[in-house]
């Protein structure tokens, strides 16, 4: 975006053509691995001076510690129980990602179908934008009602709010063809299905990415809040649970929340890793 | 649709053509999925009782009966969504501000900041009511926590994708730095900030009702969860028809902002 700005773009091309991968890369990673690392050591800080002088295993030192339970801590509850951790963890993301999954396909399909003709967009369109004003979430409740199995209703809940970004930005896509191409498919006479195939669909496809990347996070926290309303096992049931158990166990909910964030993190950077094995002629992917 | 391919007529006649090809199909699909709610019709296909999903004349009957604890309801968690989403948009310009300064921030900040999108911030309820009590501060924490990362990454978008053209106009015109600022940098970047901030109206309302699914002292998302748990689907279902209403309510109020504040970008909003 910035081409004519400044000469900075001469000199990053240059570095580009140096041999270097892990020297660029490395320059790019330091300083928020830094800041994160800082983050780390003054929440430590912090942490030992609010059970400062306070006996271990006493009450008010850990009603201390249920403010901020030091990193350290953290850590240790997380590998003392990380098999319910990591069983927790794997069966909300199986879930999650089944449910973003389908959303994906039926957001997808139905984009093909509101392109087709402007009275099916005419009609859905502007309930589908609604869809989205409803707080999806907080339908998981009144699913729950419906569907009482457990696992259904988290892939659904999942799905839901996967279709709608997938939909809209789809559909988008769809619409947003370089005329020019167009109108060259149109003077090969291309029939419809090759003007999709060969020319709509690719067109999508970063608007898809782009969509899939807000889904990943919201069919977690779908799956996540599912589980709040009543299941067995799952990060949220666990999040519950030691939600209850106060001043006793905050290193472990800490453990936990963590564990949730890092989750979110991983299927994110599943999707972006996708995206540039599946879509890699996107401007930004080009070497700098 | 006869109409409308008629020699175009008087002005005033026309757009009100134009205005019920708009409006017509939408109704028409509404007033179709109300009948065969309210006819029993959807119950029968996805074989559920009335009971779990109550009749449209059963929820307006209850709502009628609790409109005071509705009221109060909303008044709360209207509070939450709005402080949350104002101080976390706010917050987050003024990140975007300082990673256009200071380009070391923007280094090790950013990628922080996009990562923060990933992150499910419902899950950081426990830990936020343990700070902040079960009352409102928890909820409009978590909100400005959700608004927070997507006004940063937006804001810094617009802020530094200005047109070379008006640049080097700018440049022409000797202008200094604070000059550049006020009368290209902020103006180019308030379409990105209004784009964060409607994804932020819905957000916030969902953020805060979620928020409240976790014990929380009041607010619609624990009158929806409290009335589930109970048994009473209808006056859950007013709870969500509230949310859903006030959600599209901030959307429209900060559209109409938009189209005051940044009239020349009005190509790309939804059909709403």
């Amino acid at each position: 975006m910035a081409t004519l700005r400044d000469p900075q773009p001469l000199t990053t091309q240059a570095t580009a053509l140096s041999p270097q991968p892990f020297l660029r890369w490395w320059r790019i990673v330091w300083p928020p691995l830094l800041i994160v690392g800082l983050i780390i050591g003054v929440w430590e800080i912090i942490s030992l001076l609010l059970v400062n002088g306070l006996e271990e295993s006493t009450f008010s030192y850990r009603q201390q510690q249920s403010i901020l339970p030091a990193p350290t801590k953290v850590l240790a509850a997380f590998i003392a129980n990380a098999d319910i951790f990591l069983n927790a963890a794997r069966v909300t993301l199986v879930n999650a990602f089944i449910g973003f999954a389908i959303g994906a396909v039926i957001g997808y399909g139905l984009a093909l179908l509101m392109a087709q003709a402007r009275w099916v967009e005419r009609s859905f369109y502007i309930y589908i934008v609604a869809s989205q004003m409803i707080p999806v979430i907080a339908l998981a409740p009144i699913l729950y009602g419906i569907i009482k199995e457990e696992t259904l209703l988290k892939i659904t809940v999942a799905a839901y709010l996967t279709f709608f970004p997938v939909t809209v930005n789809v559909l988008k896509g769809l619409r947003s063809v370089n005329p020019l191409s167009l109108e060259l498919m149109q003077t090969y006479a291309a029939n419809r299905r090759e003007v999709y195939t060969k020319l709509r669909m690719p067109t999508s496809l970063p608007y898809l990415f782009n969509a899939l990347k807000i889904a990943s996070t919201g069919s977690l926290i779908g799956a996540i809040v599912a589980e709040l309303m009543g299941g067995n096992e799952g990060i949220g049931v666990l999040i519950l649970k030691l939600q209850y158990n106060s001043y006793a166990a905050s290193d472990k909910l800490w453990a936990l929340i963590i564990e949730a964030a890092l989750v979110g993190m991983i299927f994110f950077l599943g999707v972006s890793i996708l995206e540039r094995l599946l879509v890699p002629w996107q401007p930004e992917f080009r070497k700098k | 649709m006869a109409v409308a391919q008629e020699t175009k007529p008087i002005g005033r006649n026309s757009s009100l053509v134009r205005w019920l090809k708009i409006v017509l199909p939408p109704f028409i699909t509404a007033v179709v999925v109300l009948a065969l709610w309210q006819f029993e019709v959807l119950h029968s296909l996805l074989n559920i009782k009335t009971f779990q999903l109550p009749l449209p004349t059963q929820i307006i009957e209850s709502a009628g009966k609790r409109s005071r604890d509705l009221w109060l309801g909303t008044n709360y968690t209207l509070l939450e969504a709005v402080l949350g989403l104002l101080i976390g948009s706010a917050a987050g310009f003024l990140m975007a501000l300082v990673f256009v300064w200071f380009d070391f921030a923007r280094r090790g900040l950013m990628p922080i900041a996009v990562t923060t999108n990933a992150i499910p911030i419902i899950a950081f309820v426990p830990i936020m009511s343990r700070w902040f009590g079960f009352d409102q501060p928890t909820r409009i924490a978590v909100v400005t926590m959700m608004t927070f990362a997507p006004m940063v990454v937006s804001a810094y978008k617009g802020l530094t994708s200005l047109d070379n053209n008006s640049l080097d106009l700018m440049h022409t015109y000797a202008a200094n730095r604070r000059q550049v600022f006020f009368k290209l940098r902020l103006p180019s970047s308030l379409p990105y900030v209004f784009n964060a901030l409607k994804v932020g109206t819905t957000a916030s309302m969902i953020g805060a009702v979620v928020a409240e699914f976790f014990n929380s002292a009041g607010g619609i998302g624990k009158l929806i969860s409290n009335n589930i748990q109970s048994g009473d689907f209808a006056l859950a279902w007013c709870g969500v028809i509230i949310v859903t209403l006030l959600g599209m309510g901030l959307y429209l109020l900060v559209s109409l902002a938009e189209r005051f504040l940044v009239p020349w970008d009005s190509a790309n909003r939804l059909p709403i």
